[in-house]
């Protein structure tokens, strides 16, 4: 229901994986050019949901945010709601997929039919900063920033 | 023409290049990066050359403004490291209608002063509107659309103008 808006990515060439979480990170939908490991798959939305936290915690409002790896670019977009996720390779323009987005997020604010749909979406309950999300390197990362913060 | 000659006729061609976002590049053969002194820049460019990537995809891998990825890929090419291996996809310009439309779409959100922000966007990008083509469409919408002052003005005006050229974007 809510990809419908976002139908348009899948005709960019280059874009291999879209997907919808809520905002405990459970799947509301998912399309894939190409396979993706579960793995993968779960490193990937944990890394995202871990990004937004850490920039809602330190009031640093964050909408969006790029990821660059030497073989894909996730573009990931925080919406009230929900998350949207997006996996593509290098060659692909990052401000067509903001605008596709973009787009589609203003249809979906006049659709008073999905409106109704994203509010009985879940409100978040997750830390996803509690011990058993985090490796040492991120904790010890963590708990510098904490330090920088109370100075 | 002595084999010196030849290389250094072949150099000077290749000095000659101008250096576009869609050229592919690999390391040359003839000549290695340890023969020459180069920048941690210019290192982080030569790691990323696979024969694959385009200038633009590296420029964005590390995150190269225009004039930088002129500078270190024009001294490349300069001390013979770099070989062409291909130009990718051709450009597909945008027509002259396509740029009126979009200053007539935006003055209805910010007035007459759009002629002025088209312009301001254009110069951002280092682009001129008769070369301009439709891949770097998405960035001026979106450079523009921060002129507006009111959010759902902003998508708005986006909407309107990815709904009329959104095939050309989506297929450029």
């Amino acid at each position: 229901m809510i990809m419908e808006f976002f139908e348009d990515l899948k005709r960019v060439d280059g874009v291999q994986c879209i997907v919808l979480f809520d905002k405990n990170l459970k799947l509301i939908e998912r399309w894939s050019a190409k396979y993706l490991s579960e793995k993968i798959f779960n490193e990937i939305r944990m890394d995202m949901a871990q990004v937004f936290s850490l920039t809602d915690k330190y009031s640093r409002e964050s909408q969006e945010f790029v990821l660059v790896t030497t073989k894909d670019k996730i573009y990931s977009r925080n919406f009230d709601r929900f998350y949207l996720l997006v996996l593509a390779h290098l060659k692909v323009d990052i401000q067509l997929i903001r605008l596709i987005v973009t787009v589609g997020w203003g249809k979906m604010l006049k659709n008073k039919k999905i409106q109704k749909a994203l509010r009985k979406l879940p409100e978040p309950s997750t830390n996803y900063f509690a011990e058993k999300f985090l490796d040492d390197v991120e904790a010890k990362y963590l708990n510098q920033l904490n330090h920088i913060k109370e100075e | 023409m002595s084999l010196i000659e030849r290389t250094m006729d072949t150099m000077k061609v290749v000095e000659k290049m101008d250096v576009s976002e869609n050229m592919v590049f690999r390391l040359s053969d003839r000549r290695s990066p340890k023969d020459v002194k180069l920048r941690n820049i210019e290192w982080a460019v030569i790691i990323q050359l696979d024969g694959e990537k385009t200038v633009q995809q590296i420029a964005d891998i590390l995150a190269l403004s225009s004039f930088e990825v002129e500078d270190i890929f024009s001294n490349l090419l300069r001390e013979g490291l770099l070989e062409l291996v291909t130009i990718s996809s051709e450009k597909r310009i945008v027509e002259p209608e396509v740029f009126d439309d979009l200053k007539n779409t935006l003055k209805k959100y910010v007035g007459p002063v759009a002629d002025f922000l088209l312009e301001e966007a254009l110069e951002k990008m280092n682009k001129k509107s008769h070369t301009f083509d439709y891949s770097a469409l998405p960035t001026l919408i979106d450079l523009l659309s921060v002129k507006i002052e009111d959010e759902m003005k902003q998508i708005e005006f986006q909407t309107e103008v990815y709904e009329q050229y959104k095939e050309f974007m989506i297929g450029s």
